[in-house]
């Protein structure tokens, strides 16, 4: 043994004593990557358009990461070189002055893909780099966080009771982890948005849109606020639960007893709580107002400018939770890095409605 | 298009290469390396005493409780799902009081490997106990991840991994066969002939043989369990007193020590208490919590209870809410702050001697049986005739061991070393050898080469 770290502590039997702490890695290496990067700038029509278009492309190989380690081994997580991802993507964004003269509009769009796949986990179990709360996996071949659920098929119109898919695709009562498999989105197809600014005479009107189009959130929260029972409480969405026998609902019969839903935990991962996203949301809507200029400097003052802001005032989305532009409060940095899509009764973003005097001497 | 005007492009391959490589030999704070802690004995001492902290932090109740919700003596859990998860023999991988249990009990194992590991500066005495604590840490795993010894005819079945070194490569399981043979026996023989006799709170040569005792009476090894109980027993004199029944106290008593083989203790020091019981204490006291987690019912306890001069029965159990639907057995033997967990000790020897006896020896085996009964009643009014059969001896024994080592962990074990046997065994209408009845690993352990077990279900 070489160089263990251990601690000293006051304990037990009246006795201090100390113990290993952290398994030594001697082997570790700083992780190392590889970049290309390609970028296209353009302009025309006297620059009343003009934009990039980027590439890039990125290879990680040895990533240094904090795994858990079987505890057979009597410690629980290890600072190791554990395998290889790939990030990628193509960004775009245009600017486009559609009038100019008195009345200005000016129109500003991006949108972007990003890509990651995992390309090695070294010779770690996929359950051993996973980070979030059983909902989660690295799996060699997909993105980083991908869900890795139960599939729910649907609810049994008779008894109430969910019906899962096994691992085969074979619809069961039970749920059982062990018929986890890969699903959803945790990247979206892109993401972006668009603000068109108008000017005319003194007032200006500014409007920012931004979007997601085909991301997966997955609700961790809804397992306990759907029909399970437990000392949460339900959320409206559980009007539309089975009742009796004959009805066609989205969620199972409402119970006490997780062995009513084929389980023996009420912690039951499914793919019923991987909802679309996807959203447009009125991100910024700002109107101004600039004094006339010979008002002002009649008062010795260079610029007096009134203006009204809201945030985020509209979405359109279908996710039913409480915002789709959200992440989870992670537990831990493999956490924060290894499962993204996750909510877990965050907090949604606020709206804001704000009024503004802007005075420049 | 009018114009296009190409104004940048860049490409750049850019390789991020090791920098600052001390950043990866950054001691955390508030640690020390080995390097600058083992020099000598002594140090090697300190670090023995850090594996017994760790039996600590499972023999605290943690992993006897396990064991009891796989028995029949306790009522469903009243709300903890982890353990309603063990009570309905459905645990998955990802229990976390299961999860937590495994590796607490492997990190005493792990600790005890450091030991032996640096042996060089140990003596046999320091190497003994830290086997001791390796082949306890083993002896409960297997018999809680593993169908127990005697479910296949040679013992082929999968046991638990094997851990003799400090490190963190991933093996496939062991048998239970070699589980026992190649490291919890050698190891127990090795402490037996090795350690003192007397070591205060440590192990000691009896305690090792306890254990041996209690290891070969698992594997049905009458003979040998008895040989190894017996000197055990003279050692440490069974208490005939009433106050004997309560074996667990905090701090040593004037009445019960004598029964102590090995413990877990818990201290007091400047007002401050370690407490090593607490899962026995938080679990089931009762008299400052109306719900208590766990409880069991009069189906356990009636055929205890109708014999009125029965002491065990009135010092231990309640009946709450008598003939209401919420009615239930409260457990009031662990109505304290504090208590010390005795892992071994004189009245499991007594018992587990008088079944091994029970064939070959009756007398001395209802002499056992009836010290026990004699302490429970207060006379010996309810004396095991000495004309007994072996038949008659050991159900009297399997009688009074349910009541006696309640909550210990032991009931599920002895079940299944029945069934083994060939008794039609079951709890709660599941047979002994379900594939419910072993817990599920957690998901850490699962590798290329290691398998988990099945799903549960009984």
């Amino acid at each position: 043994m070489a160089s263990n770290n251990v601690k000293n502590i006051n304990g037990y039997n009246g006795s201090s004593y100390y113990y290993p702490t952290i398994i030594e890695n001697p082997n570790l290496r700083w992780e190392s990557s590889y970049t290309f990067d390609a970028a296209l700038e353009f302009g025309m029509y006297d620059d009343r358009i003009h934009g990039e278009i980027g590439y890039y492309y990125k290879d990680t190989r040895d990533v240094f990461l904090e795994v858990q380690v079987p505890q057979s081994s009597g410690f629980a997580n290890l600072w190791d070189n554990v395998g290889g991802i790939y990030n990628t993507g193509i960004e775009f964004n245009v600017t486009t002055r559609n009038t100019v003269g008195a009345f200005k509009w000016t129109t500003d769009f991006n949108i972007a893909r990003n890509y990651n796949e995992i390309t090695s986990i070294g010779g770690y179990s996929e359950d051993a780099v996973s980070g979030g709360t059983n909902d989660t996996r690295t799996v060699l071949g997909q993105s980083v966080g991908t869900n890795f659920l139960v599939r729910f098929s649907h609810v049994d119109k008779e008894t109430g009771a969910p019906v899962y898919l096994d691992i085969n695709g074979n619809e069961t009562y039970t749920w059982d982890p062990v018929d986890r498999v890969v699903v959803g989105n945790v990247l979206p197809d892109a993401v972006g948005g668009i603000t068109n600014t108008f000017h005319y005479k003194n007032w200006d009107l500014s409007c920012l849109f931004v979007f997601t189009i085909g991301e997966n959130i997955y609700d961790s929260s809804s397992k306990r606020q759907l029909s399970m029972v437990t000392d949460w409480h339900m959320t409206r969405h559980v009007y539309d639960r089975w009742t009796q026998p004959g009805d066609e609902a989205r969620y199972p019969r409402m119970t006490l007893d997780p062995a009513n839903h084929g389980s023996t935990t009420p912690w039951i991962n499914t793919d019923l709580w991987l909802h679309d996203a996807s959203y447009l949301r009125l991100r910024n809507l700002t109107l101004g107002y600039s004094l006339p200029t010979e008002t002002v400097r009649r008062w010795g003052l260079q610029n007096i400018r009134l203006n009204a802001l809201a945030t985020n005032i509209l979405t359109f989305t279908k996710f039913p939770g409480v915002d789709p532009e959200i992440a989870r409060d992670f537990e831990n940095p493999t956490d924060r890095n290894m499962s993204p899509n996750i909510t877990f009764l965050t907090p949604p973003q606020e709206k804001t409605y704000m009024f503004g005097l802007e005075v420049q001497f | 298009m009018k114009r296009i005007a190409l104004y940048f492009v860049s490409t750049a391959l850019i390789l991020v290469s090791a920098s600052c490589e001390k950043f990866l030999d950054v001691k955390p704070d508030g640690s020390l390396t080995t390097d600058e802690v083992i020099v000598n004995a002594d140090s090697l001492q300190m670090f023995l005493k850090g594996a017994y902290s760790s039996v600590g932090d499972f023999a605290n109740g943690n992993f006897q409780t396990i064991n009891e919700l796989l028995s029949d003596n306790l009522s469903r859990p009243n709300t903890n799902l982890d353990y309603r998860e063990i009570y309905t023999f459905n645990t998955l991988f990802f229990n976390g009081t299961i999860g937590g249990t495994y590796g607490n009990i492997y990190r005493a194992a792990m600790r005890a490997n450091f030991v032996i590991e640096n042996f060089d500066l140990a003596d046999d005495l320091t190497e003994a106990e830290a086997r001791f604590i390796r082949a306890l840490a083993h002896f409960e795993i297997v018999r809680l991840f593993a169908h127990p010894w005697g479910y296949t005819s040679d013992n082929s079945h999968p046991g638990i991994m094997i851990r003799t070194t400090v490190d963190f490569e991933i093996a496939p399981r062991n048998t239970v066969r070699e589980v026992y043979e190649d490291l919890i026996i050698p190891d127990l023989i090795f402490a037996k002939e090795n350690s003192p006799a007397s070591n205060g709170n440590y192990a000691t040569s009896f305690a090792a043989q306890a254990l041996l005792a209690k290891v070969y009476f698992q594997q049905n090894r009458l003979g040998d369990a008895a040989n190894e109980a017996a000197p055990v027993i003279q050692a440490f004199p069974f208490d005939t007193s009433v106050a004997g029944l309560d074996r667990f106290v905090f701090g040593d008593t004037s009445t019960v020590v004598s029964e102590f083989i090995f413990r877990i203790v818990s201290t007091e020091i400047n007002n401050t208490v370690d407490n090593r019981g607490g899962t026995f204490t938080g679990n089931y006291r009762s008299d400052n919590n109306p719900n208590p987690e766990l409880r069991t019912n009069k189906t356990f306890l009636n055929p205890y209870s109708s014999n009125a001069d029965d002491r065990r029965v009135l010092r231990f159990f309640q009946i709450r809410n008598d003939g209401a639907p919420n009615e239930f057995v409260a457990i009031s033997k662990f109505d304290k702050d504090f208590i010390s967990v005795p892992y071994l000790h004189t009245t499991s020897m007594k018992l587990l001697l008088a079944e091994c006896l029970a064939g070959s020896d009756p007398a001395t085996a209802v002499d056992h049986l009836n010290d026990i009964r004699r302490r429970a009643y207060g006379s010996n009014a309810y004396d095991l005739p000495a004309s007994s059969t072996p038949t008659e001896i050991r159900e009297a024994i399997e009688f009074e061991r349910r009541i006696e080592l309640f909550a210990e962990g032991e009931r599920i074990q002895w079940i299944k070393r029945r069934g083994v046997l060939g008794e039609q065994r079951e709890v709660r209408n599941a047979p002994w050898d379900c594939p419910g009845m072993i817990l599920q690993f957690p998901i850490s352990e699962q590798t290329d080469e290691f398998d988990l077990n099945p799903t549960g279900g009984c």
